[in-house]
């Protein structure tokens, strides 16, 4: 509970987006998830998770929930 | 040499390209989403386009540089209306930029070629309050909103950096390093 905490946190953050709005959320759906965005938070996961993400992965990062399984491959509870 | 400096990246002025180059400088400033974001956004003709580069050759007041990554035509950054030591900065990337997530490498690589390059002391702009991706780039390049901007119209920002903030920024900006490092990593030499 406590990690998706975390994974909400940096959406909310970097994207731009409330809570409640995260559910179903793509990549370049809205302005604040553009390819800058995107950047900041793979980076802001990767500091808050203590990962590294491989170019695959953030390249198939593209969406809130496809996230949360390439987070659970780095072993992070979600 | 600053903890930025990147050998991957170099730059050709505008009016020292190839044809092939300045070709590949039309298709990239044609692409629609880039397009989107300019004054107009008008396809430019092969001969506008040749006229406007044959222009640039006599105009001290415009510098428009071609960068590219690993060789590859990554994006251009330019400054126009060049008076008093400030020029007027603007740029675009190519979709492989995009696609890559590299496009605040480009632009910040393009900024930091034309402080040293051009002798420009300050840069400014105008963005547009819509254009969300565009404000979180300036925002990460250190531009800061002008508070007493009278100039620009309904919708539009003004915005600027001196060369001394500048320096600042990349003798300082640590968490900027990260993100730019992380994704060069990622993307490789090619």
């Amino acid at each position: 509970m406590e990690q998706l905490k975390k994974y909400n946190a940096a959406f909310v953050e970097i994207v731009g987006v409330s809570e409640d709005q995260l559910p179903g959320l793509v990549y370049q759906a809205t302005a604040g998830w553009d390819s800058v965005g995107h950047m900041q938070l793979m980076t802001q996961l990767e500091d808050v998770f203590g990962i590294a993400l491989e170019m695959e992965d953030i390249l198939e990062f593209s969406g809130y929930e496809k996230g949360m399984d390439i987070l659970r491959k780095y072993g992070v509870a979600l | 040499m600053s903890a930025f400096a990147n050998p991957l990246y170099t730059f050709k002025n505008f009016t020292e390209l190839t044809k092939h180059e300045s070709e590949e400088v039309l298709h990239g400033r044609n692409d629609a989403e880039v397009r989107r974001w300019m004054t107009s956004d008008m396809v430019i003709t092969a001969d506008d386009h040749r006229r406007f580069m044959r222009g640039l050759k006599d105009n001290p007041r415009a510098i428009y540089v071609r960068i590219a990554r690993a060789g590859c035509f990554a994006g251009v950054y330019s400054l126009n209306d060049l008076a008093d030591g400030s020029g007027l900065g603007g740029f675009w990337v190519t979709a492989q930029t995009r696609e890559r997530f590299l496009p605040l490498n480009v632009v910040f690589q393009g900024m930091d070629y034309m402080f040293r390059a051009s002798g420009v002391e300050r840069i400014y702009g105008f963005q547009k309050l819509d254009n969300l991706s565009a404000m979180r780039l300036n925002g990460l390049l250190g531009l800061s909103v002008k508070e007493s901007s009278t100039a620009g119209a309904e919708g539009m920002q003004q915005i600027e950096i001196t060369k001394q903030q500048w320096q600042q920024k990349t003798a300082q900006d640590a968490k900027l390093l990260k993100l730019m490092n992380r994704m060069e990593t990622l993307n490789g030499t090619t």
